[in-house]
């Protein structure tokens, strides 16, 4: 009955099926649909209705993410982006998911073809799952779970088993070095990520979003700084954009684990990747830039889209002014780079709240002063210590010999041997 | 969804891990095997705590505290504890295999008797 | 609970899923769709830890066995000989598929047998509240109203079941405080354990 009291869309649509008066008092006049005695199938209904909505929502977010970005790319680039298609080529991604779906649907010789089927799908489930925990406005969400943050963590990182499922199933050698490759970053970032969000579970004593949202008095950004860049590191690394996205270097290994996949398989794959982006930079915006919050000149909505814009705008500037990095570098950058920043967050977070266990606003902005102070030095002498390690590994590497990939032998463990007859 | 229905899925999770750990050979398939037979014990434990009470819980003359309310929940941290070990043993247990391959470049357990004499 | 009928649905669904996948790890000749098969088991049982209150060892799940475990076994598939045909049988299935059905037809017998506490035996009613989160109070013209605990000042209030990640929380600092330490000294010998064994010596 929580979940009727608190989500205003599910509550809406529950109240205009219903014909009863008891969960529905204080709601106004309703329509009353439904006959009596079908409680659950209203229940059901607006379910479903809700998930629909949802979906679609982010669907449109996404087509219309990808047209933003790509001219946010023109203007980084000094040119000026799609603009042919309607007023300032709003429809350009409209008609690439056309073109996308009328193509040729191939699937390789060697593939094994439910797995590579299946795939896509793994994919672009866990990304949708994301959102189901966000909340986008005042008492605007699909389900508030009182483990709402330990549940993101879970669900993304069941897309490392589909990139697995994926890069295996292709066939063939180059998809599944990408995807050893992918896995072995999704994995690495995962500590980081699910480290640097103590401090905020520390700090707000939930795990229920909805709860952290209202727990920022000030945003955790001022409060979490370490932890903020850190996550924000790690869920680039996660969504697998620049500087962090070997996985489709192109000039190593094609597509990455994408070089098999045509038609709307590939563009399933697109999507995901870019409603990633735009989940991850919900994420932030919830956690540490205080969410719907704001003052009331504006609805909740809006802040919560002002917030997710600037974070996506973030993120797009890192992707155009950053080169890529190697994988040795970046895995470096995790484990003694990164893995550090977040205990010392941990450590000095404990501290202060063993000493002000419920801090006023006041106390709130020093405690801001002193871990933005620490945040700059931590991040000072970490770097130090990262370039160090880095040089120490270019003189190692001048002893073995160059490793191109596709020159050396496969070992037949590699390739599916039945298929091998041809 | 009763006690006695949950406790058969969880004897039959850990049957069917016995049986593989027992039938086959390859070393991966074991530990997916041993994997399944720690599934089946966590099942077994959480439906315990949902729907067993603990013996303080079942004195009436006790007076409720947070800490007998908590002993009902000692399924759930043991569940916590067995994943945990579980994450240990496989990442230990598929390093191991990697210094098979590397050594006799296969996994079957047929192929290491040299300690059969 | 009991008497939820799409709870049992769901819980009827998803075990025959759970023997099924079961089944199919076990049987499976290709390993990479074995282990596939082992994480969709990993995610039925999650699945049976939401609809048993678990959500905390629910999500536990999916994180460490689903994200973790089986993508690791997964990658170790890859350096495997021969991943299509390679799960073998050994020489003695027949004799360890007799020994097997025998244990569990055991362990059936058993948990028939023996005679465990149930919840209705709990008579104390503020503790029953304490666990499921409400008193039960019955009203004039017969049907049950559902009340909202308050039992506790010190943040168990909502019920145990309920709000289960709280209680397994304080228990693990206070009840099972030695065992965490004891696991996490596993979990970080572990660690070193498995960077030494697979570390390649160096070529002088």
């Amino acid at each position: 009955m929580d979940m009727i009291v608190e989500n205003n869309i599910f509550r809406f649509i529950y109240c205009n099926l219903v014909n009863t008066n008891e969960s529905c008092s204080d709601f106004g006049n309703f329509l009353g649909i439904l006959p009596l005695g079908f409680e659950w199938l209203a229940f059901l209904i607006s379910g479903f209705l809700l998930c629909f909505i949802y979906i679609n929502g982010i669907l449109g977010a996404v087509i219309l993410s990808i047209w933003g970005e790509r001219r946010l790319y023109g203007r980084f680039q000094n040119r000026s982006g799609p603009n042919r298609w309607g007023p300032m080529g709003v429809f350009t991604s409209t008609a690439d998911a056309i073109k996308v779906m009328f193509k040729e649907d191939v699937v390789p010789v060697d593939a094994d073809k439910f797995l590579f089927n299946l795939a896509p799908v793994l994919m672009v489930f866990p990304v949708f799952m994301v959102f189901s925990v966000i909340p986008v406005g005042i008492g605007t969400f699909v389900v508030d779970l009182n483990v709402g943050l330990l549940f993101i963590l879970a669900v993304t990182s069941l897309s490392g088993l589909a990139v697995v499922i994926a890069s295996w199933a292709s066939g063939n050698r180059i998809s599944i070095f990408s995807g050893l490759r992918a896995v072995a970053v999704l994995i690495s970032y995962e500590i980081p990520m699910a480290l640097s969000l103590v401090g905020v579970l520390m700090l707000s004593g939930t795990l229920s979003l909805n709860g952290i949202v209202e727990a920022q008095k000030i945003p955790f950004i001022l409060l979490q700084p370490l932890g903020f860049v850190v996550f924000f590191l790690a869920s680039l690394a996660e969504i697998n954009r620049t500087p962090f996205d070997l996985t489709e270097a192109e000039s190593e290994l094609g597509a990455g684990y994408l070089n098999d996949y045509s038609s709307m398989k590939f563009g399933i794959f697109f999507l995901a990747e870019f409603a990633a982006t735009i989940g991850a930079s919900a994420v932030i915006a919830t956690v540490f830039l205080a969410g719907w919050k704001g003052p009331e000149i504006l609805p909740s909505h809006i802040w919560f889209g002002i917030k997710l814009i600037l974070v996506l705008g973030l993120i797009v500037w890192v992707r155009m002014s950053w080169p890529r990095m190697r994988i040795d570098q970046i895995l470096h950058l995790a484990w003694k780079g990164l893995f550090e920043l977040t205990l010392i967050n941990i450590i000095v977070t404990t501290i202060m709240i063993s000493i002000k266990p419920d801090p006023s606003v006041n106390e709130m902005w020093i405690m801001a002063i002193i871990n933005w102070v620490i945040c700059i030095f931590s991040l000072i002498i970490v770097s130090k210590f990262l370039n160090r390690s880095v040089k120490d590994n270019f003189s190692n590497l001048k002893n073995t010999t160059p490793y191109p990939v596709g020159t050396e032998k496969i070992k037949s463990s590699f390739i599916n041997k039945k298929e091998m007859v041809n | 969804m009763t006690l006695d229905s949950l406790l058969i899925l969880s004897a039959a999770v850990f049957c069917i891990g016995l049986y593989g750990i027992l039938s086959k050979t390859n070393i991966v398939s074991t530990i997916m095997s041993i994997e399944l037979m720690f599934n089946g014990i966590i099942i077994a434990a959480v439906s315990f705590s949902r729907f067993t009470p603990s013996a303080l819980l079942m004195n009436n003359s006790f007076d409720v505290s947070s800490f007998a309310l908590n002993t009902a929940l000692s399924g759930h941290v043991f569940g916590v504890f067995i994943i945990s070990i579980a994450a240990a043993e496989s990442a230990l247990a598929l390093a191991l295999v990697f210094v098979m391959f590397n050594k006799k470049s296969s996994v079957d357990i047929v192929d290491f008797n040299e300690l059969k004499g | 609970m009991s008497g939820n009928f799409f709870i049992d649905i769901t819980f009827w669904v998803v075990s025959f899923l759970i023997i099924l996948g079961s089944f199919y790890v076990v049987t499976a000749r290709n390993i990479f769709r074995g282990a596939i098969g082992l994480s969709f088991v990993f995610i039925c049982v999650a699945i049976i830890f939401f609809l048993l209150n678990a959500e905390f060892l629910g999500v536990v799940q999916i994180l460490v066995y689903v994200g973790a475990v089986s993508v690791l076994i997964a990658f170790a598939v890859m350096f495997i000989k021969d991943v299509v045909d390679g799960s073998k049988y050994s020489k003695y299935r027949l004799l360890s598929a007799f020994l097997c059905s025998f244990l569990f037809f055991v362990l059936i017998f058993i948990s028939q047998v023996t005679e465990w506490n149930s919840m209705d035996s709990i008579e104390n009613e503020d503790a029953l509240a304490g666990l499921e989160g409400f008193y039960f109070e019955e009203s004039e013209s017969g049907s049950i109203l559902i009340k909202k605990a308050e039992v506790l000042s010190d943040g168990v209030n909502k019920g145990v079941f309920i709000n289960s990640t709280l209680s397994i929380g304080s228990s693990l600092i206070s009840n099972f405080l030695i065992p965490l330490q004891v696991i996490g000294f596993i979990l970080i010998s572990a660690l070193i354990g498995s960077l030494t064994i697979i570390r390649q010596r160096r070529k002088q």
